[in-house]
């Protein structure tokens, strides 16, 4: 049996997923600018202090329930980045520190170094995980038309982010019409990778087609023809959550600017 | 050849949109699953071709159980044409795309080229053979979607609205094959909203309405029956609204309703 209605599926492939947290509630820039503080904290914060960036951004992720997801994907994005990271830092590149256990010369400065990355990395996806799954795509759209921002700026914002769900559905539309004309997507490594442009082929023509059409759809409807637009159903804003922006935007600036003048 | 047992499937547990469906389909017989949009349509194809698995109940395919059969598997007995063929296009030329299916079934050689050159005669693309799919008029290239399962001579053949799209010399050519493959002995299934491509082809007729069966009925009897056929949400053949409209007999085809017309002015 297959789980979630068609939807709901549909939601799946998004990463967005519904809820009514205050992240969930928080007009998309305020949620765009908590992402920039928390990647700019990343990038100056020390290995503890990005472990416990990326510990409180699970545990945000849980209270909003967007955790199972996020935390999904995190590991399945950082497990291979680990992993590498420690073969190249701790076990390749040839430092002073070097001990051998067994037969494996291991750099302990290496390993720490990989671990400084692993996090930053972490803290930084896990950031994007938060901002992605709690806000879609058309608001963060509505929002920056709100805002004066250009119609064209804010469509190449967030349309790679509106195309996720259909090129997904797409994705999957392609993968059922290979397999009911016989492909075998089940069996051996050799066999999956064979039948990668079977299922490429067809998603990248129609992906490609479809980019000449909504460009002419887009201009048929007059999309650059006002500088602003006038957003109806705009997402709820408020004097807290404007000032609440500018002064983490003021902190990320902040934290990235004076350990570089400290630098200098 | 096509049983489905007291299936019922579900999105969300505990929500079916199918339940109860039971029927079967035998061998060299034309079968139309009609209903309104969301009706199950759709959904209850996936669940024939195994692409989704019934939540209770069973569904053998030629011998086989959907539930134990992989779908590249299923495939040798039933043959799919969904509604967007440019989905399934990915060869550089209509002849590779044809020869796809076979080839996943193993055949290769002389046997293939000569399963190819029938398939594209059927269809009516010999002339196109070596030309991009994508090149295509949209008509030709839905024919090349039904030719590349064609060439699989699966024994069970779905057919998603398989007419939508096509210019009137592909119906006819669509009809045709419908009426071969009924006559080789394969099973045909249509997911069709077209009532009289529906009356002109289908020996019966499933109607879905709120995910159950709610009739099963030989193509004459279900367009008769107005109640039935507007509580499931269908409209009733042209040909045969007219047949009513001039007292005459039931006609399912512009021949049975010329071949009334006419006998009564005989008379």
């Amino acid at each position: 049996m297959a789980s979630g209605s068609k939807q709901e599926a549909g939601k799946q492939s998004l990463l967005f997923t519904p809820g009514e947290s205050l992240l969930h509630k928080a007009n998309p820039l305020t949620s765009l600018v908590i992402m920039l503080w928390m990647i700019s904290a990343a990038a100056v914060l020390p290995t503890a202090g990005t472990a416990i960036l990326v510990l409180a951004a699970i545990t945000v992720s849980m209270a909003t329930g967007v955790g199972k997801r996020s935390v999904k994907r995190l590991l399945l994005t950082m497990t291979p980045i680990g992993v590498a990271l420690i073969v190249v830092h701790g076990l390749l590149i040839e430092r002073p520190d070097e001990t051998n256990i067994g037969f494996i010369a291991v750099s302990p400065d290496g390993l720490d170094y990989a671990l400084k990355v692993f996090m930053r990395v972490a803290a930084m996806l896990m950031a994007t995980l938060l901002f992605v799954t709690t806000t879609h795509p058309s608001e963060m759209l509505k929002a920056l038309d709100q805002r004066g921002v250009p119609p064209g700026v804010g469509y190449l914002v967030a349309s790679p982010l509106l195309l996720i769900e259909p090129f997904s559905d797409r994705a999957k539309a392609i993968r059922d019409a290979q397999r009911v004309r016989g492909l075998d997507l089940t069996g051996s490594w050799k066999a999956r990778i064979t039948a990668l442009p079977v299922l490429l082929m067809p998603l990248i023509t129609l992906a490609l087609s479809d980019l000449d059409q909504r460009a002419s759809i887009l201009s048929g409807r007059a999309f650059r023809a006002y500088p602003r637009r006038t957003v109806i159903n705009a997402p709820h804003d408020s004097t807290f959550q404007v000032w609440f922006r500018r002064i983490l935007l003021a902190i990320a600036i902040l934290q990235l600017g004076i350990p570089l003048l400290w630098r200098f | 050849m096509l049983s489905v047992d007291d299936v019922t499937f579900s999105y969300v547990a505990g929500a079916p949109v199918l339940a109860d469906i039971d029927f079967k389909v035998a061998a060299g017989e034309v079968v139309a699953i009609v209903g309104r949009n969301g009706a199950g349509k759709s959904t209850l194809l996936r669940l024939l071709n195994g692409l989704y698995q019934p939540e209770t109940g069973a569904i053998i395919v030629a011998g086989n159980a959907t539930s134990d059969t992989p779908v590249h598997v299923l495939a040798r007995s039933i043959g799919t044409v969904f509604q967007a063929p440019e989905q399934q296009i990915f060869n550089p030329r209509v002849r590779d795309e044809i020869a796809f299916g076979p080839k996943q079934l193993g055949l290769t050689g002389a046997a293939l080229e000569a399963r190819v050159a029938e398939v594209l005669e059927r269809i009516g693309l010999l002339a196109e053979a070596d030309a991009h799919p994508l090149d295509i008029d949209q008509s030709a290239r839905r024919m090349v979607a039904i030719g590349s399962v064609l060439a699989m001579q699966p024994p069970i053949l779905l057919l998603d609205e398989a007419q939508r799209g096509l210019d009137k010399a592909a119906i006819n050519r669509l009809s045709t094959i419908i009426e071969t493959e009924k006559a080789r002995g394969t099973a045909v299934i249509l997911v069709c909203h077209d009532m009289d491509f529906v009356a002109r082809q289908a020996d019966r007729v499933l109607g879905l309405a709120g995910g159950r069966l709610a009739a099963d009925l030989p193509t004459e009897a279900f367009f008769t029956d107005a109640e039935l056929t507007a509580s499931i949400g269908v409209e009733v053949p042209d040909v045969l609204a007219l047949s009513a409209a001039l007292g005459l007999p039931p006609a399912l085809t512009p021949a049975a309703f010329a071949e009334a017309f006419m006998a009564r002015e005989q008379a």
